[in-house]
């Protein structure tokens, strides 16, 4: 019995390391050649900066987190509303963008990895405020301050360690949704950015070019590991242990 | 303490009740009492009789459902500078340090940088804080945390401190420390305090601190009786007089 279980681990790496390492080795060949090594990093430092335009704008959001954990009215009237667009799926905004905005790609891009990723960060903020100790908000109000000075010094600071996790989650999620954001087909119309690592990955699989595909793909994850390795985990350590409530 | 008796706070026929859809509960019913000029006045009752929403009401974080609140004859309608409370678990905000958790109830109220800096720097070394302006609160101990919390509930220059079990989270030996202190912090010529309630559900605690104590029945809280404590000070347990006022309140409590 225990031989039939080694047996069939051995198989299934074997089998793993088999579909593996071909497409490792073909990327290779692809990444060795200067151009298309630039080419895929160019790719990749277009869509990055879509994301950063995206967070950018993504990030007035917290304001309606705060309106909604502090104002019972507020929480009432939008907290289901807010439920019932957040469960709709990224891409079937995409027509409603394209009637609004016309068919220019790049718009087109950033709202669609708004649309699939705002939501983290607002259910990641409004659940930070939630977790506000009773005392340090009787605290707050005994203390008069104005609204500014109360964004400052408690809900901002208490939002923090909620807007890491939310960015970490949502630009995780935003890497995915550039292979839907970034190219585009609908009927016999095709919206494709310039550059792009999702345009990269999507028309190289409908073109059959695998090779290109897996060189992308691995492209993609190690800048996305890289990031997580470096400035995410440096930003998540220190939310976590400087605005930590103690008990 | 018992001079010329001028009452800073009143409470008049104060109930408090919470409704939900399909029932309401009284918290507090009828209750009236005056807290005087200088005077150390404890609350105490059984466990949820509703001392804590008591301190709440006074402190206008919550409206009494009938009666009123007076502070200096004018009622209270919600949170003034004048009445501060400090709690048990300190509330004190993990992200800022000792100086500016001081600070933080006068951003407003004193506009000037170096005004309010140095109005905090005093209070930290009235509570004997000198040298931690800048450690922040989880570098602290208990002890030192509820200094903190202290010297923060005094920036406002309060007429009244609401103190809410504020012993009952530091250990024996920390919390004795700070009792034996807190008369002279708080009583402080150089303060603008009048007067100090206390709510705890330890009596020796209540008999080594309060002027006077006022001890409440289980919920809808009434008042069952007032005791004037007439000690001198500093007290001591093991005087025969302070055993028998720990022996009045248990009765009554019980």
């Amino acid at each position: 019995m225990r031989y039939i279980t080694y047996i069939a681990l051995i198989l299934i790496t074997g089998i793993f390391i088999y579909f593996i390492t071909g497409p490792i080795i073909n990327s290779i060949y692809i990444l060795e050649n200067l151009n298309n090594f630039i080419y895929i990093l160019t790719s990749v430092a277009y869509s990055g900066i879509r994301i950063l335009i995206a967070s950018a704008i993504m990030f007035p959001i917290i304001m309606l987190a705060l309106l909604v954990a502090t104002n019972n009215l507020a929480k009432r009237v939008l907290l289901p509303l807010i439920l019932i667009i957040a469960s709709f799926p990224a891409p079937l905004f995409i027509p409603l963008i394209i009637l609004w905005f016309g068919p220019k790609v790049e718009i087109i891009a950033i709202l669609v990895i708004i649309s699939g990723s705002i939501w983290y960060i607002f259910y990641n903020a409004y659940s930070s405020i939630q977790l506000i100790p009773e005392d340090i908000k009787e605290c707050i109000l005994l203390s008069n301050l104005s609204k500014i000075q109360k964004f400052k010094k408690l809900y901002f600071p208490a939002m923090l360690p909620g807007l890491v996790t939310g960015f970490i989650t949502a630009i995780g999620g935003a890497w995915n949704a550039l292979i839907v954001a970034e190219w585009i087909s609908i009927g016999n119309e095709v919206y494709s950015v310039k550059y792009g690592i999702g345009k990269l990955i999507d028309s190289a699989a409908s073109s059959g070019d695998l090779n290109l595909m897996y060189a992308s793909l691995i492209m993609m994850i190690l800048v996305v590991v890289a990031l997580d390795r470096t400035l995410w985990k440096k930003l998540y350590d220190y939310a976590t242990s400087k605005f930590r409530y103690e008990i | 303490m018992t001079e010329i008796k001028k009452p800073v706070l009143i409470l008049k026929n104060v109930s408090f009740s919470i409704t939900s859809k399909s029932s309401k509960f009284e918290i507090i019913h009828d209750l009236s009492f005056e807290v005087y000029e200088k005077e150390f006045l404890a609350i105490t009752g059984p466990s949820g009789c509703g001392k804590s929403t008591l301190l709440r009401l006074i402190a206008g974080l919550l409206k009494p459902t009938t009666g009123t609140i007076f502070l200096n004859e004018k009622p209270i309608t919600g949170p003034t500078n004048k009445i501060t409370m400090v709690f048990q678990q300190f509330a004190l905000l993990p992200w800022l340090t000792a100086l500016e958790n001081v600070e933080l109830p006068a951003l407003k109220l004193i506009p000037d940088k170096e005004k309010r800096r140095e109005k905090a720097v005093k209070l930290l070394e009235l509570v004997g804080l000198s040298g931690f302006e800048n450690s922040y609160p989880k570098e602290l101990s208990g002890g030192m945390r509820q200094r903190i919390a202290i010297a923060r509930a005094l920036m406002s220059d309060p007429e009244i401190l609401l103190m809410d079990e504020p012993f009952s989270n530091l250990d024996q030996l920390t919390a004795s420390n700070l009792r034996s202190e807190i008369l002279s912090t708080l009583f402080n010529p150089s303060l603008s305090l009048k007067s100090v309630i206390l709510v705890s559900h330890n009596i020796e605690e209540i008999v080594e601190l309060a002027d006077r104590v006022i001890i409440l029945s289980k919920r809808p809280a009434q008042l069952v009786k007032e005791i004037i404590i007439d000690l001198p000070r500093p007290r001591s347990i093991r005087l025969p007089k302070f055993t028998s006022y720990l022996d009045t309140i248990y009765e009554y409590l019980s």
